[in-house]
């Protein structure tokens, strides 16, 4: 997708940075950043559960691509350093990281990127997977989101067996509280949310008529929109992000 | 979301990365969406060292039907050895 004429001037800035998360420990972060006075909109990107990968680095240059300023939290630095894969089967072995632990970072990121001098205060959070059940979480549980995209997030829906100590909570259950606007997508062919959790996720918005828009795509699985993974599906990928920038644009932007 | 199916064998033996034999004692098994492998889900097998778990781990993604092959044919080597 093109959203820039041939002469327009581009320039970023992409980096490793350490930022504060709301718990007061200081954790890693990728930021991207357009060159330029600004003000530009914001997106905090929820990472997988694949972990802090070249994959969501990519992801979060695409964003400042289209004129965003742009942070992936690494929201297993506290369980440690290596390999993104390695550190994720250590995650993974350990049951995964709390939804209190990932919240505290994401708003931390947030905050990061207000103080920023040429942010114009407007910030949406992204993510897919896991990551797109903490940016539903978090629109639900925070106000500091503008705007939330969900990718195909699982466990919204948890049954009572599903619940632990570090996932107290099925989100579903906090709909009555989202915040924020919220733009879904997901693959009709997925198992993990499978369709009927994605059909329950959406009734239940619609009972609490909040403002949602879900794309639901046929012959699209889990992670159709990961480029470096078997089940990539092309035209759905290009469709979903075109959905996911008009939605930005309109309630970012401005 | 992947499914976080997650299973931790303890276990005694050594595995090789790109130079080194290396202790392990323990092994991750997950079935969740492929890394790699052309299907939906796999098995991952994850072996590593409790002492250094991030960096001494030695991993392989398989699909599940390759993963019951590998069971059966364990077996089938440990029954000629009637272990």
């Amino acid at each position: 997708m093109n959203s820039y004429k041939t002469h327009d001037y581009e320039g970023m800035v992409a980096e490793t940075v350490s930022i504060k998360s709301r718990n007061g420990d200081f954790i890693n972060a990728y930021l991207s950043k357009p060159l330029g006075d600004g003000p530009f909109p914001s997106i905090v990107l929820a990472h997988h559960l694949p972990g802090w990968d070249e994959l969501y680095k990519e992801f979060t240059r695409k964003f400042t691509h289209h004129g965003y300023l742009a942070i992936t939290p690494d929201l297993y630095f506290r369980e440690g350093n290596g390999s993104p894969d390695d550190v994720a089967s250590e995650v993974r072995s350990q049951g995964g990281i709390s939804d209190k632990q990932a919240l505290d970072d994401l708003v931390g990121a947030a905050d990061h990127l207000r103080l920023l001098p040429n942010s114009n205060n407007k910030v949406g959070i992204f993510g897919t997977c896991s990551g797109g059940r903490h940016a539903f979480l978090a629109a639900c549980t925070v106000d500091t989101f503008d705007a939330a995209i969900e990718c195909w997030g699982g466990n919204i829906v948890m049954d009572e067996t599903s619940i632990t100590e570090k996932q107290p909570i099925s989100p579903v259950t906090l709909s009555s509280s989202l915040s924020a606007p919220l733009l879904g997508i997901f693959g009709n062919d997925d198992v993990s949310p499978p369709p009927d959790q994605v059909d329950k996720h959406e009734e239940v918005l619609k009972e609490n008529n909040k403002n949602f828009d879900f794309h639901r795509y046929d012959g699209a699985g889990h992670g159709f929109m990961y480029y470096d993974r078997p089940y990539y599906r092309q035209q759905q990928s290009v469709d979903a992000w075109d959905k996911i920038f008009k939605f930005t644009e309109k309630n970012l932007r401005k | 979301m992947c499914t976080m199916i997650s299973e931790k064998a303890n276990i005694k033996g050594a595995g090789k990365n790109s130079s080194n034999w290396i202790p392990i004692d323990s092994c991750d098994v997950y079935y969740d969406h492929s890394n790699y492998v052309d299907c939906e889900h796999s098995i991952t097998l994850s072996f590593n060292n409790k002492l250094n778990p991030i960096e001494s781990r030695i991993t392989v993604e398989i699909t599940p039907e390759s993963a019951k092959e590998i069971i059966e044919k364990i077996n089938a080597a440990l029954n000629q050895a009637n272990f």
